[in-house]
Order: C-alpha cells, then structure tokens, then sequence
C-alpha cells in the first residue's frame, strides 16, 4: 500500500511538473522566436559601420543571462 | 542591406531623435519598477513572501525576460525607421511592426515641395522635427522626429536637380 501511495504521490509530482514544463517549454518557443527573428532582421538590414551591433549585443547578452537564469529558478521550484 | 548604384553616395542616414524612444523607454522603466514596489508592499499587507519566495523570483526572472524583449522589438521599430538619403535618391524604410516593413523610393528630381514641421515645445527645444516631401506622382512621403530637421531639410534641397526645381 505505502509502495502505491508513493507511486500515486510520483505521478501526481511528475504530472504537474510535466504540465509546468510543457507550458515553460511553449513560452521559451514563442520568446526565442521572436529573438530571432530581431537577430534576423539585424543580419539582413542592418546597416554599415554605425553602433546597432553594440546594441543587439548587449540586449542578447542580457537575454541569454536572464534565460539560463529562468531555467534554473524553473528547475529550482520542482525540488 | 542597400543596393547603391556605381556612381552614388550616401549623404545622410536619418534616424528619428532619441527622445521618440526615451519616451517608450520611459513606461518600460515604470513597468521594470513595479514588481519591486510590489514585492516591498506585500509583506506589510500581512502576505508572507518568504513561503513563496521560489516561485516569486521565478515569476520576476521571466517577467524580465518579456521586458527586455519588448526593449529589443521597440529598438527594432527604432532603428528600422529610417531615410537614407543619397545624392540621387531618398530610400524611407518603415518598419511597422516587427513583421510588417515597408520600403520606398524616389529620385530626387521627382521631388516638388518639402515642408519641414516643428510640432511641439518640446521638438522646438531639442531640435527636432517632420520632415514631407510630395512628389511628382502626388504621393506625400513623411519622416517624423528627425533630429536637426532643417538642415536635413537643406541637404534634400541642395542635391535636388536644379531643373527639377520650379
């Protein structure tokens, strides 16, 4: 009985972090995305010799800094 | 990227002034603000934030995450809005939106009135302005918030062939 309790209590955890992570996983899609497609736009008009890189680089620097830190605050709340 | 002809320079690249995109950075700031004025006042309302804190820091880290973005499309529409100007034509790209850009053309020859525009207190104060030019086939192209308006304006009419004008 205490073995299926347990099971039963694995699930119901592993169900709800399933559920979290699926709907992490679509957010972080939809935000890369649109990353992305920004990176894509500087790529193909950007223009010649002026300062934007400097711009996009730092965004993008805070970007990744602010995504890996949201991973492991997400991977932090289901212990 | 823009494709120049052989024999032709670019003059002038007209972005719109800092301040149209100080303004938006300005609500961004009030929104960066407010999770932290919200974390400040919820434990003197009796909340406990220590049970949650996990979860709250979690929340704040993507909430940030959406700021930053929403930072970088408005640089993009920024940035994207542009004239260059060449000593034979003018190129207005406009971007809309992120997935809506809209580039035109016209020689300067076409060109047949340009009205430059100084809007408010605050443009007379920095400087900057609208700049419209008609031209010969009747449409109207508009740059808004372009910094020292009035010489950009002189450059336009200075490289207009002088049988175009009059």
């Amino acid at each position: 009985m205490g073995f299926f309790a347990n099971t039963r209590a694995c699930y119901d955890t592993y169900m709800t972090f399933g559920a979290w992570l699926g709907i992490y996983i679509i957010f972080l899609a939809i935000f890369w995305f649109f990353v992305l497609t920004i990176l894509r736009h500087f790529r193909e008009y950007n223009l010649p010799n002026d300062y934007s890189k400097w711009i996009v680089r730092l965004l993008l620097a805070a970007v990744i800094m602010l995504n890996i830190f949201s991973i492991l605050l997400f991977l932090n709340l289901f212990p | 990227m823009i494709r120049l002809q052989p024999n032709e320079t670019i003059l002038m690249v007209l972005h719109r002034h800092w301040i149209a995109i100080a303004l938006k950075l300005l609500v961004v700031l009030i929104f960066l603000l407010l999770p932290f004025v919200a974390i400040a006042i919820l434990p003197q309302a009796g909340f406990d934030i220590e049970t949650v804190l996990p979860l709250i820091q979690f929340f704040l880290i993507t909430y940030l995450m959406i700021l930053v973005l929403g930072v970088f499309i408005m640089w993009t529409d920024y940035y994207f809005d542009v004239w260059v100007v060449t000593d034979l034509r003018i190129i207005d790209i406009e971007q809309r939106t992120i997935f809506n850009r809209e580039v035109s053309e016209f020689m300067l020859y076409n060109i047949q009135d340009v009205t430059v525009e100084i809007p408010s207190v605050l443009a007379t104060f920095l400087k900057y302005g609208n700049i419209k030019i008609q031209t010969a086939g009747g449409k109207i192209f508009e740059i808004s918030d372009i910094p020292n308006v009035t010489e950009a304006k002189n450059v336009i009419i200075d490289h207009v062939p002088k049988s175009a004008v009059g």
